[in-house]
């Protein structure tokens, strides 16, 4: 079930119909828990197992750990990143159609698809048992407060991540009175509105950057797929995080903010404070700062960012383009470092230097999408080299600046225009904006593609 | 400032949105249609809208993307309308076809690919009585833009162009990564069941046509050497001509000609293209002055 079906639109009013109920507010967890069960295992129900396999699992390392940490908690680590690292990469050694053990369940098994949203609960699993047996501040919850905590349908399957201290503190008895509705509704249509009238539109065109179409295209509009890309998947991850906080705020949680304007970063290493922010957050506490982060000396940090790097690159799947993102962004991040302190020297050029750094680090930044939009390492090669030697293939595929600047808009202005720019009267039209964004991804929704992090 | 209350918030949102709904609804049922505007692969969609749209032609080559690069231009032929669906069958364009009141004398068909069957999405998207879509604003306001902005060339000046391709020496691209990976693509045999499956369609919509009194040829466009021997062509031509064994409803395209290219090892470049649409018109001709 998608966020832009109107099967879950349906979910979403009955659960919040039910869920302020005063004879269920007894029970609101209970029903957001079933509410997930029944999100989640709607069109896979044969996952399902597996999803209460790694919920029961994890708690039951948690209550181990509390006890004995030194022992359980890699454990229960080691427990979730088998999991990660069986669905995610076992067919790396298996052919999925060629799979035949002699052993029906292990067949079954192998056979398994990739659970939707794993990446992000297995990462939820980890923030659990971290955070409570370090901090025993936080009361320990019971078995179905942990599992809204890891399977919480508006985060269950592409974040944002939350770190389980804040997420345990919100689980009280909620009430409509408090619900912040023109928050959620800015947040939803503004999410909707950035999947379907800007991903969803931009789709169709980057679809050309696939295997073996992008050679029908002309050189000047490989450079501007490039770019519609970068748009493309900044609208679709935000669109759908901000449409998840928007239904958190419904039901009374707050989940982090997950982009804070990534394309004006003026470095790289500011480009991961504003892009997946909670992936950053959780990279840096959980993996950078116990690999020892900068503690241990200059070569030593750098090692540990490429290691971060890499592997954050790997998460997003078993693919040599996804780990040459990744360690390429880690480059990036270490010649920065490096360079850090020499560059800025003059600082009355900030004004003149920032708006370059902007756009290297845009360009930089877009450029290494090309490995995240064709994970396949020889395609995504054959793609750079493509970009800089005209095709000559004949019958070449159109594709129309003018329509591609109307779909990328919002995006750009959201970036670009300041939030002081004529603030008083943008208060006042605010709601007349928000319905014209409404109107306008009902009737210019591009075709229904979906989420890109879904994936993951 | 008065802080607004949630109820003026949604009044106010609502509002605009049913009133921008309300405008867009009186222009898009009162207004002129608005011709597609194909950014990915659908440009299907584009031939088959125009081909709805346009009074029934006296001459129909119905095709895939082979018949696609053979250019309305390029014939000499009056009244003769490609109907080349990029990624489709001549199957769906043929049914297409067949749905509107009228038909055209003369039918020809594609028979290189015919290992897909009928779309009837497509079918149902342009069969007469099916519901009007809604058209997106911004994607038509730009499909009138580029249709005022970049208009095809007139005839004349495309029979010039044509002309002048003719004039010049053969393209010299080397296409050999592309012939080889067309030939990976046509190393398996088209599944049997389907083959047998599409014929039988296919005989049936041919049946059709001739009974409301049109006259219908086959046609295999001329492939690369080594494609023409693969495995996918001989199942498919095998399987064609054995359905339609008469040999007098073939046109016979003689793709020995040494200046034939292509270059993405596929399809017919454009000037290869022009040579191929001289020979279906001197076809057409001859066929014209039989009985």
């Amino acid at each position: 079930m998608t966020f832009t079906s109107w099967q879950f639109g349906l979910f979403v009013a009955v659960v919040f119909a039910i869920y302020y109920l005063p004879q269920v507010r007894a029970f609101q967890v209970h029903l957001l828990v079933l509410s997930s069960l029944f999100f989640y295992g709607y069109g896979q129900v044969e996952l399902l197992p597996m999803l209460a396999v790694a919920v029961l699992g994890t708690y039951l390392f948690l209550i181990l750990a509390l006890r004995a940490r030194a022992i359980w908690l890699p454990v229960g680590i080691a427990f979730n990143l088998g999991l990660l690292a069986f669905f995610k990469y076992k067919f790396l050694l298996f052919d999925p159609a060629a799979i035949s053990t002699g052993f029906s369940a292990a067949d079954f098994l192998l056979r398994l698809p990739l659970p939707i949203g794993i990446s992000f609960f297995v990462f939820h699993n980890i923030s659990l048992l971290v955070d409570l047996t370090k901090d025993h501040q936080i009361r320990r919850p019971d078995l179905t407060e942990a599992f809204l905590y890891i399977i919480f349908f508006p985060q269950l399957v592409s974040g944002p991540i939350t770190r389980a201290q804040m997420f345990l503190l919100q689980i009280r008895e909620k009430r409509l009175a408090q619900v912040p509705f023109v928050d959620a509704a800015k947040w939803i249509l503004t999410g909707y509105f950035f999947k379907l009238y800007v991903a969803n539109n931009l789709n169709e065109m980057t679809a050309y950057m696939d295997f073996p179409l992008y050679e029908t295209v002309r050189l000047e509009d490989k450079w501007l797929l490039v770019f519609l890309y970068s748009y493309q998947i900044y609208a679709d991850f935000f669109g759908y995080t901000a449409i998840a906080i928007g239904l958190g705020l419904l039901f009374g949680y707050r989940l982090p903010i997950n982009f804070n304007l990534p394309y004006i970063s003026a470095s790289f290493s500011e480009f991961w404070t504003r892009w997946h922010i909670s992936l950053s957050t959780w990279l840096r506490t959980y993996l950078y700062i116990p690999l020892g982060g900068n503690r241990y000396g200059t070569w030593r940090t750098y090692l540990n960012i490429m290691i971060v790097m890499g592997l954050g690159g790997l998460w997003h799947g078993a693919a040599l383009g996804y780990l040459a993102w990744g360690a390429m962004h880690g480059v990036l991040l270490v010649l920065e470092r490096a360079l850090s302190g020499k560059t800025d020297a003059n600082s009355r050029w900030q004004a003149v230097v920032r708006p370059l750094r902007i756009g290297l680090v845009f360009f930089c930044v877009s450029m290494l999408w090309i490995f995240f939009k064709l994970p396949n390492f020889e395609h995504a090669l054959a793609y750079v080299s493509g970009m800089f030697t005209a095709s000559l293939i004949p019958g070449q595929a159109k594709l129309f600046n003018s329509l591609a600047l109307l779909y990328s808009l919002p995006v750009i202005i959201q970036h670009l225009a300041p939030a002081s720019l004529l603030e008083a009267a943008r208060r006042r039209a605010e709601p007349y904006l928000y319905g014209l964004m409404a109107a306008l991804m009902c009737v210019e929704a591009g075709p229904s593609t979906s989420f890109i992090y879904f994936q993951f | 400032m008065t802080p607004v209350t949630p109820q003026s918030w949604f009044l106010k949102c609502g509002s605009a949105a049913a009133l921008s709904l309300l405008a867009y609804a009186v222009i898009a049922l009162a207004g002129p249609k608005a011709p597609p505007l194909p950014t990915s692969r659908d440009g299907a969609v584009t031939i088959l809208d125009r081909y709805v749209g346009e009074p029934v032609p006296d001459v129909l080559l119905v095709g895939s993307s082979l018949t696609a690069r053979l250019n309305e231009e390029y014939f000499d032929t009056p009244g003769l309308k490609v109907l080349g669906l990029a990624g489709g069958s001549p199957i769906t364009a043929l049914e297409v076809a067949l749905a509107r009141d009228r038909l055209p004398g003369t039918i020809l068909i594609e028979m290189n690919i015919l290992g897909r069957g009928v779309d009837p999405a497509l079918v149902q998207k342009f069969s007469p009585g099916s519901a009007p879509a809604w058209p997106r604003p911004i994607r038509s306001a730009i499909a009138f833009y580029e249709r005022w902005h970049h208009a095809p060339p007139e005839r004349a000046r495309a029979r010039a162009i044509a002309a002048a391709l003719l004039q010049g020496p053969p393209s010299d691209f080397d296409n050999r990564i592309y012939v080889e990976r067309a030939l990976r693509e046509s190393s398996t045999a088209p599944s049997e069941a389907i083959l047998a499956n599409n014929m039988a369609t296919l005989r049936r919509l041919v049946e059709q046509a001739e009974a409301r009194g049109s006259r219908v040829y086959f046609y295999s466009l001329p492939l690369s050497a080594a494609l023409q021997n693969s495995v996918t062509t001989t199942a498919t031509a095998a399987a064609a001509h054995a359905k339609f064994s008469d040999d007098r409803r073939w046109i016979h395209l003689d793709g020995t000609k040494p200046d034939l290219r292509w270059a993405d090892g596929f399809h017919l470049d454009e000037r290869s293209a022009i040579i191929i649409a001289r020979q279906i018109d001197g076809f057409l001709a001859g066929a014209s002055e039989r009985p």
